[in-house]
């Protein structure tokens, strides 16, 4: 028996220092979720309109253009379920914060789980993931925020990203944004727009999770109006041509689910929705680029001024 | 609990060490620690159906009991009736309720009467066929007079719930499993390593073979309509790499983790895709359950010791019985009835035992002719996988209908290198290994330890980079 144990211990070993390697870098690695937060906590004192919301935001509200000082919490496939919970868990910081701008896309109701990202959250925000036991949280990204694989793979794009001559995107967020740069090769050819618009019906199709992320985003709402801030919804555009690949009934039961929020509670929605026309402004069809992110944010730097 | 887990990575050294280190005084405590462990991993998926184990192990554990009390022989066969209604009854409610209910629902309705029934939403219990079969190999052995009755209630307790097989086999024998319960167990280096070995493997064929093959059989399958024949030949095939994979991966981690607690289990797969006829196929796939049938239906109906009828008769029976076994659905049993069509022809013509070796022995290349003989066969058996996985009988002829036509020589529309690499890797490899009892076995190897050990970081890494995404394994449905 004892041999089999050393036998044992000299091949795990190696296996644990190279899981151990994995997990450390992944823990340390300086992530968008790291900036982000840094960015928050380092402004507390002087934000005044937070944005939320998922990729769409996280790429579409440029924080320069508004008059008021705004700070884009928004990030890739972040779900209604941790906009409230990152809000919620900052908001007594935030002690000049007036406005929260929640994003409310055509399938933002149908999920809350963004699948592997929730990890960082976890790690970066200290939001717990919604369906799993505090136990597993609180093992590794390697092993469960992460299939191992996706694990390797992200720490082989970080390492050759160093040898890139060209990036999509900026490196760094700005006051939480982050743009990207002109548009995606062939992501306006009909297959893959088709093919975007088949995964937000996939989406929209296969969830059962309406009724419960309406609800909570009406506890969200009512936890901002209690304190004096006023939650304003906003769907920044996407690329005309998905809008006919949408299912009919999911697009107007959002517009209903939209209404009825905006009666209930007497909210703003800013709806830029039927604006996506000039594909210059588009990094892909679903997102805005740099350029999109200027003139959507300034109008909807203007819609609030009227509010004021 | 599934094997390829972390809950399982957890629980199996725990075991390990109570059962090595802590309860190794006595026998009876170590078999006490197994029942209990086998009743954690079993619980952990729904601990509501430990009752129907636990109530299946008194029932037979108090059947053979009585049966070691009377030699009368009209009480005996009572005794071993009540045993075998009572396991099939509970088998027959949770699996084939539904089943029958529709069937007649839909013979009354052919014939135009109509009759009002209700289908129940009835829950599978994980693996009760499988220990459903293995107590009833003890009552039987019991009143055969083959095995003595067992008076030791925790031995026989663990027998009938031995984590490592419980859910999905190999499916032990009596005469095989319960006497290791009785005798005290010692460590054996050389087994628990090659133990792990085989553990090893089976997680390679479950996680890179069976899991990856899965993602593309199950979407050819599952829009079967809107793909060529080429695709659809193509995603049989995924599907025949995927069973295989998924199933005997599970028996080699099963009978990996047995010798790791001193336990040997019976061989379940030796490499039956390399076989030469259907006969060698059914005696090298899921051997357990074939020999099952063999001992406890077809030489109790007469085996082939009658005429012609007899032996085409028993050989349909077990066919058709064996695939009912793997579900409640006609495409089952059309599944088993393919087979025993395939069967046949070399059982009538005394051809049925004509490849007893294992092929190519002592050599490193098959002949142009077992290479004929082992596609035909492998071919053979796809086609018949195909009813095996279809939705149902329509669907499966459909899904045949296309391959055989003219589009099966269009360019498929899937061809992932990755997973087609791995399967051949693994191809190849088995190949190599064909003699042993599985392809990670190295007895007396002069490999130096750096080179297995480099082999095995390897094949880690493949499963960890390459592993398709996690699907339960397809027998517990069984």
């Amino acid at each position: 028996m004892k041999r089999f144990l050393k036998t044992l211990l000299i091949f795990i070993i190696p296996l644990g220092i190279v899981t151990l390697g994995f997990e450390v870098y992944l823990r340390t690695m300086n992530t968008e979720y790291k900036q982000k937060i840094t960015g928050l906590t380092a402004n507390y004192s002087d934000i005044e309109i937070l944005a939320l919301g998922n990729s769409h935001a996280y790429n579409g509200v440029d924080p320069r253009q508004f008059d008021l000082e705004t700070y884009n919490m928004a990030a890739g496939n972040q779900s209604l379920y941790f906009d409230k919970r990152i809000t919620l868990k900052h908001i007594d910081s935030l002690k000049k914060l007036k406005y929260v701008f929640i994003s409310v896309d055509q399938h933002s109701l149908y999920f809350s789980s963004q699948g592997i990202r929730d990890t960082w959250l976890y790690y970066d925000y200290d939001i717990k993931y919604k369906d799993k036991t505090e136990f597993w949280n609180d093992i590794s990204h390697f092993w469960l925020g992460y299939t191992p694989r996706i694990a390797v793979s992200i720490v082989k794009d970080k390492v050759l990203d160093q040898f890139k001559e060209k990036q999509s995107h900026s490196e760094t967020v700005i006051k939480g944004f982050m743009p990207h740069y002109g548009s995606a090769a062939n992501a306006f050819t009909a297959k893959n727009i088709e093919r975007k618009a088949n995964f937000f019906n996939g989406e929209v199709k296969d969830s059962n999770e309406r009724e419960e992320n309406l609800a909570d985003l009406e506890d969200f709402i009512v936890q901002l109006k209690k304190r004096d801030i006023t939650p304003i919804l906003f769907t920044l555009p996407m690329y005309n041509d998905i809008y006919g690949h949408l299912l009919k009934e999911y697009v107007d039961q959002n517009n209903e689910d939209i209404q009825y929020l905006k009666q209930k509670y007497s909210i703003q929605h800013f709806d830029f929705s039927n604006e996506g026309e000039d594909q210059s402004l588009f990094y892909n069809s679903d997102h805005l680029n740099g350029k999109g992110a200027e003139v959507f944010s300034k109008k909807m730097n203007t819609e609030l001024k009227k509010l004021l | 609990m599934l094997f390829n887990s972390l809950e399982f990575l957890i629980f199996l050294p725990v075991v390990f060490i109570l059962y090595w280190y802590v309860f190794n005084k006595k026998l009876k405590s170590q078999n006490l620690l197994i029942l209990l462990a086998s009743y954690v991993f079993y619980g952990w998926w729904d601990w509501r159906f430990l009752s129907l184990i636990i109530f299946s192990s008194i029932l037979d554990f108090l059947i053979g009991v009585s049966l070691s009390k009377t030699e009368e022989v009209s009480k005996r066969k009572l005794l071993l009736t009540t045993s075998i209604l009572v396991n099939i009854g509970f088998l027959g409610f949770f699996k084939y309720y539904n089943f029958f209910l529709e069937s007649f629902s839909d013979a009354f309705t052919f014939f135009g009467a109509t009759i009002s029934a209700e289908r129940l939403n009835i829950i599978l219990p994980v693996g009760i066929s499988f220990y459903t079969f293995q107590t009833l190999s003890y009552t039987i052995d019991v009143y055969k007079k083959k095995l003595e009755p067992t008076k030791d209630f925790i031995a026989f307790f663990a027998f009938v719930s031995f984590f490592p097989q419980l859910v999905a086999g190999p499916i032990e024998r009596a005469t095989n499993l319960l006497p290791q319960f009785y005798t005290s167990r010692k460590f054996e280096y050389a087994k628990a390593v090659d133990g792990l070995r085989q553990i090893l493997w089976g997680l390679f064929k479950k996680i890179v073979i069976a899991d990856n093959a899965a993602k593309f059989a199950n979407i050819i399958f599952n829009s079967s309509a809107e793909y060529s024949g080429s695709t659809l030949a193509l995603g049989a095939v995924f599907f025949a790499f995927q069973i295989y994979g998924d199933f005997s991966g599970y028996s080699d981690i099963a009978i990996g983790t047995s010798r790791l607690f001193g336990f040997n289990l019976m061989q379940n797969f030796a490499f039956p895709y390399f076989s030469r006829d259907i006969a060698e196929f059914w005696r090298r796939w899921h051997i357990s359950l074939s020999t099952w049938f063999r001992d406890y239906l077809y030489i109790p109906l007469g085996g082939s010791r009658g005429g012609t009828w007899m032996k085409v008769k028993n050989t349909f029976i077990i066919f058709l019985v064996s695939g009912f076994w793997h579900g409640a659905n006609w495409t089952f049993i059309v599944w088993g009835g393919l087979n025993a069509l395939y069967f046949l022809p070399l059982m009538l013509l005394n051809k049925n035992r004509t490849h007893t070796n294992v092929v190519a022995e002592n050599r490193m290349f098959a002949s142009i002719k077992e290479v004929f003989q082992i596609l035909l066969t492998f071919t053979l058996t796809t086609i018949a996988w195909v009813f095996f996985r279809a939705e149902n009988i329509g669907h499966a002829f459909a899904y045949l209908a296309e391959i055989f036509s003219p589009s099966l020589f269009e360019m498929p529309r899937f061809f992932p290198l990755t997973v087609i690499f791995f399967m051949i890797l693994f191809v190849i490899i088995e190949w190599l290994q064909r003699d042993k009892q599985h392809a990670l076995e190295f007895k007396n190897t002069k490999m130096p330890r750096l080179v297995r050990f480099a082999l095995y970081y390897i094949l880690i890494a493949v499963i960890f980079l390459f592993g398709g995404q996690q699907q339960e394994f397809i027998y517990f449905q069984f």
